[in-house]
């Protein structure tokens, strides 16, 4: 009740003072101005109504963006509800509106749109909207809105709020526009946005050290993907002479294989740079020290949208290189790899939020491991979208947690000391959504998990099995085994027993969206009638047409009493509750050799603080040394210019130039 | 015909004496801003009579004669890229210096100097031929020699001045002596048309002594360019000049003094392309691993400034040898984004020093552990610092990956003619795109940690709005040059098809 009258005193506030309405007004108007030139300019050119209104869905947040110092003189609360009304929801709806289009359009010709960007070299900024590209959209623009939502009473104490609010919706735009480019060097430009605004709000708090490495740190390491991406395109260009990711699909399934050496670099390098997006071993190590950021950015980019960006990348590529040799192999084994190893570090780790992370992790593996099985398009991209939802969910929820605790302060929640915090009493509608998301995690109908992960691990059952399909079938239903363990584990800390902690129940804002996305979680799978018929009549080979009683058909009756993979998940669930509640007794058999080395997270931190970080110090402190001040040794560099270009000139003329 | 051609010279002439007294009456009134503003409308009215020459584009070549048959300026694309990165620089820097030498004695040979060092940079586009050539590249040398002593207080500033004046005298010698062998065998002729006429299909001794000139001509003007192993006087002279003149030098006119008098000789006979790419990749990677331990936070920017010289000289060298189209654009492009983004960088790294010095007492130069935690107090300079910071290692949306981008795929696109040695020339670029992270990164983080004492920057506030306007504009620059590359280009790319047709492009 307080809490409401503190509100209303900031709105009267607001209103009673002229100066301070005078910046959001303004911010108002100059935003319908700037959205109304792009719709004037769209039909001025001839622009087709759906990349009229895909434009808008990624300029919409950067204009926001602009604007948010502006809305900013007018106080807090302004600042927060522009950037969350005119940045988010504007955009989630702009997102939506183009879903009805992806869906009817005919494949593939009306889907792709190319605007002059850079006509001096010949680059054209392609849109292309078909329904994976549009639901990633929308998974940025809806999860967007929802955590600015969410912000509004989450991040109300911090200073620098500008800064989040812009750098949000930064985001935001970024990965509509990740998800909705065609041309390869626009994707890179979006991916680099995602990149940038991932460091700088993971180090938010920059005052905190811990806070700053941690963001320094994610973006190394994804950078090193980001080389992988960088010439895995370039290499692609230079086979393909274009940098349309439908051209080259096209040009593939037209000619088969011919550039073998050129789709294998490309390949590779788009497999690193998918690991390091998302999160794959052995770049995973920066997605759990990113959790140092608010866990509003942790729910929006390292749950929902940018760990996605890689497995997208694959995804959409997957038609260019599915018949090179051991392409597929490879992804699979690393996505089996993270799966499990992550699932393994989520079960000991004792931080919430890291938790998830490591949880995040493991089913970005299962995702990757899906695009790795032969047919596995459907399985992982299906997943991608379940998996934002519910994971989404579950960090507000955490978040919503941490509220409670007092604030965004305690992003460090050890479970053994906030044990119960979040008990049915104290917080019934956070216990009952992140229930919700957590039942989808395990993947227990009728939640959206459920059903993916069901395909997931089908498709590799009853693949074409191979002998490595079958041993990533263990490795996934093993991971499964565990993914139990650590949700039943998370859930008995902090959300069962006697409260250790008082709390309440947080706020409106911040419950709504978990409602909102606890819905989601509940009915996303059902996304799967229009999604594989539209996604079919693109890629007919590689996605099938599967109708809502087809899926239930085949899960149930089909996988139940033909093949028993239902009943191997059974299984899975059994014995992930037995292991849970013997596992003191399983940790004492765990030799200490085994427990040393998951204490140490594998020895991948280590590794690269001991070798390749040191390595790198002092080969650039001993090349230092090379330049001196001293005239005569430098007035000798111009000799030594007049030696080097002798001999380079006659290498270069006996070589015949 | 052709009158305007002169005009943006007679302007900064006119304006060289109104800043002179403009600076003397100021000193007497005890008023050290009013020459910055009058130099700042001379840079202004420039950059206009160089816009009514813009839109005359379709007319070029221009030509106007000022002695005729002997010297003359010709305007084409490539003269006015130079000029408007020139002058817009020039603009931006004195409204910058107005306020950052307010505590500077001698202004009114400051201001004069650094139009007649503008002067001379836009007569190295204009010029026809190699003397006036010549003589515009002494100007801007010889401005440049007193700007960057211009602190004779500090004994640092005279040793790199006189460590500068020494390395880029051997250069002008060296580079004269080239044009002398090309004066002698085109028999007294230096207009760059006839030259490249009377060049075409050398034979014999004649083509012993155009190697012997192309030679002469790269280590000449490369010792301006910065080419690794000439480089050397550029860690001590860009730190030790004043920032807005360093912003001024890193647009580095060398380049196309050097781009001009190179490509009258036919690349078929000599491969300078070749030889420049090489140099280019010996450029980018020595300078790269220098600045990786560089605690310096101006001598950074300085190694920084080398290693983007490499990547200039990559593209332009590749486009002129192999005739791609694209590895001009993309060197001539970079021209542009990086005096840009290396200009702010020099700027921010000034705004920060002017700022401590104010509190300390006497100007140091940054150390990066003295400006550790800065960026809590100056929060605008030192984000616009990390901004281009990033754009500087090639991280886009910024200006530098765009143009890095295009050199890149020059790379790329002679890889049919020459192989594997394409994808070194790309792979080599874009290792060093990454490898920049290696310092820059930690220099944004160096910003915004703790500082190292407590209350060590009390009291320090952002600096005034005459330093961070010009600050602001370039940021907005850089940005906008990096979403829409198309309005940088517009200039670049005319520029680059010349060079590609005179270069007998395409073969």
């Amino acid at each position: 009740m307080t809490e409401k009258i503190e509100a209303g005193k900031e709105n009267q506030n607001l209103e009673t003072d002229p100066a301070g309405v005078i910046g959001i007004t303004l911010a108002c108007i100059l935003f319908v101005v700037a959205l109304a030139s792009i719709v004037y300019a769209g039909f001025a050119h001839n622009v087709p109504l759906p990349a009229v209104l895909a434009v808008l869905a990624i300029t919409v947040p950067f204009i926001a963006m602009l604007l948010v110092p502006l809305a900013a003189l007018s106080g807090s609360g302004a600042r927060a509800w522009f950037a969350t009304i005119f940045g988010g929801f504007s955009t989630a709806a702009l997102t939506i509106s183009l879903l009805p289009y992806a869906l009817a359009a005919r494949y593939p010709a009306d889907v792709l749109f190319e605007l002059e960007w850079i006509p001096a070299v010949d680059v054209k900024f392609g849109l292309f909207l078909d329904t994976l590209g549009v639901t990633v959209a929308i998974i940025g623009g809806l999860v967007g809105a929802l955590a600015l939502l969410y912000s509004t009473r989450f991040m109300e104490r911090e200073e620098g709020l500008t800064r989040y609010y812009c750098i949000m919706l930064l985001f935001i735009g970024g990965m509509i526009g990740f998800g909705l480019s065609d041309n390869l060097i626009a994707l890179y430009f979006f991916w680099e946005i995602l990149g940038l605004c991932s460091f700088a709000l993971i180090g938010f708090w920059f005052k905190d050290q811990i806070s700053a490495k941690a963001g320094m740190k994610a973006f190394v390491v994804t950078r090193f993907g980001d080389i992988g991406l960088l010439v895995g395109l370039l290499a692609l260009f230079v086979g393909y002479g274009t940098l349309s990711i439908q051209a080259i699909t096209a040009a593939v399934m037209v000619e088969g294989i011919i550039l073998t050496g050129i789709l294998m670099l490309a390949g590779g390098c788009f497999i690193l740079a998918a690991a390091g997006k998302s999160a794959q071993v052995p770049l995973h190590v920066w997605l759990p020290d990113a959790m140092e950021g608010p866990t509003t950015v942790s729910a929006l980019i390292h749950a929902a949208c940018m760990v996605n960006a890689g497995i997208y990348l694959i995804a959409r590529t997957t038609p260019i290189f599915v018949d090179v040799p051991h392409w597929q192999t490879a992804i699979l084994m690393i996505g089996a790899t993270t799966a499990l190893l992550a699932a393994i570090l989520a079960t000991v780790e004792v931080d919430f939020k890291r938790v998830i992370a490591y949880c995040t992790i493991s089913q970005l593996g299962y995702m990757m491991a899906a695009l790795g099985l032969v047919g596995g398009l459907l399985a992982g991209t299906y997943h991608l979208m379940n998996h934002s939802m519910f994971k989404a969910l579950m960090f507000l929820c955490a978040g919503s947690v941490i509220y409670a605790l007092g604030g965004t302060v305690h992003k460090h929640a050890n479970m053994h000391k906030i044990r119960g915090i979040a008990s049915i009493k104290q917080m019934p509608i956070t216990n009952i959504t992140f229930l919700i998301g957590l039942l989808a995690l395990i993947g227990l109908p009728p939640f959206g998990g459920f059903w993916s992960k069901e395909m997931i691990l089908a498709t590799a059952a009853l693949g074409n099995g191979s002998s490595i399909e079958l041993i990533a079938f263990g490795v996934l239903a093993g991971t499964a085994v565990l993914t139990v363990v650590y949700s039943a584990r998370m859930y008995y800390y902090v959300f069962m027993g006697e409260p250790a902690v008082k709390a309440k129940e947080s706020p409106a804002v911040i419950t709504i969206p978990l409602i909102i996305l606890a819905a989601a979680t509940t009915v996303s799978w059902l996304y799967i009638d229009a999604f594989t018929k539209s996604m079919h009549a693109l890629l007919p080979e590689f996605i099938p047409h599967i109708s809502i009683p087809g899926l239930i058909h085949k899960t149930f009756i089909y996988e139940a009493f033909i093949s028993p993979i239902i009943i191997a998940t059974v299984i899975c669930l059994l014995s992930g509750y037995l292991v849970f509640t013997i596992r003191e007794r399983i940790y004492a058999m765990v030799p200490a050799l085994l427990k040393e080395i998951i204490a140490r997270k594998y020895g991948f931190d280590d590794l690269y603080k001991g070798v390749f970080v040191k390595a790198y110090f002092s080969w650039s402190g001993s090349f230092r040394k090379l330049q001196t001040g001293d005239l005569n040794y430098n007035v000798m560099g111009v000799v030594l210019a007049f030696v080097i270009i002798t001999i380079m000139t006659v290498a270069l003329i006996r070589g015949g130039i | 015909m052709g009158f305007e051609a002169i005009a943006p010279f007679l302007i900064l002439f006119i304006g060289i004496f109104a800043a002179y007294f403009a600076c003397r009456v100021g000193a007497k009134r005890d008023n050290p801003y009013i020459g910055g503003y009058v130099t700042a409308a001379f840079f202004a009215i420039t950059l206009y009579s160089v816009y009514l020459l813009w839109i005359q584009r379709d007319l070029f070549p221009i030509e106007f004669g000022l002695i005729e048959g002997l010297t003359h300026l010709r305007v084409d694309a490539l003269s006015l890229l130079l000029a408007f990165v020139v002058l817009t620089m020039g603009f931006l820097v004195s409204i910058y210096s107005i306020k950052y030498m307010d505590r500077d004695t001698r202004l009114e040979v400051y201001y004069p100097l650094l139009l007649s060092l503008a002067a001379g940079s836009i007569g190295i586009g204009f010029a026809a031929d190699m003397f006036s050539l010549y003589v515009f590249f002494e100007l801007m040398a010889i401005s440049s020699y007193v700007l960057v002593a211009f602190r004779v207080r500090q004994r640092e500033t005279v040793e790199a001045g006189f460590k500068y004046i020494i390395l880029s005298g051997i250069g002008s010698l060296i580079a004269i002596f080239g044009i002398s062998i090309v004066f002698a065998q085109t028999g007294g002729q230096l207009d760059f048309v006839i030259v490249r006429e009377a060049l075409a299909g050398l034979t014999g001794a004649s083509l012993y002594a155009a190697y012997v000139a192309v030679f002469m001509i790269i280590i000449g003007f490369g010792v301006k360019v910065s080419i690794v192993p000439l480089h050397t006087w550029l860690p001590d002279a860009y730190p030790a000049a004043p920032v807005a003149i360093t912003a001024m030098l890193a647009i580095k006119p060398g380049l196309v003094a050097l781009i001009k008098c190179i490509s009258v000789f036919p690349p078929e006979q000599i491969p300078y392309g070749l030889i420049l790419a090489i140099f280019a990749v010996i450029t980018m990677f020595t300078a790269n691993f220098m600045a990786l331990m560089q605690r310096n936070l101006k001598r950074l920017l300085a190694y920084s400034s080398i290693a983007h010289a490499g990547y200039m000289l990559l593209g332009i060298g590749l486009g002129l040898q192999y005739g791609v189209l694209i590895g001009l654009t993309g060197g001539l492009f970079h021209i542009m984004t990086h005096a840009f983004m290396k200009g702010l960088a020099f700027l921010c790294a000034g705004a920060i020093i002017y700022t401590l010095a104010k509190k300390i007492g006497e100007r140091k130069s940054a150390d990066l552990d003295e400006i550790r935690g800065i960026g809590h107090y100056m929060p605008i300079t030192c984000l616009s610092l990390s901004i281009t910071g990033l754009a500087l290692s090639g991280a886009p949306p910024l200006s530098g990956f765009m143009s890095e981008w295009l050199i890149f795929r020059a790379g790329l696109e002679v890889m049919p003619v020459i192989g594997a040695w394409g994808l070194f020339f790309a792979s080599a670029a874009i290792l060093n795109s990454f490898l920049s992270l290696g310092y820059y990164l930690p220099l944004i983080r160096t910003l915004f940690l703790t500082p190292t004492e407590e209350k060590k920057f009390e009291g320090i506030r952002e600096v005034s709005g005459v330093i961070l306007i010009p600050i602001l504009i370039m940021v907005a620059i850089t940005v906008l040059l990096g979403i829409f590359p198309q309005m940088g280009l517009e200039i670049a790319h005319p520029a680059a098809e010349m060079l590609y047709e005179i270069s007998g492009g395409g073969r």
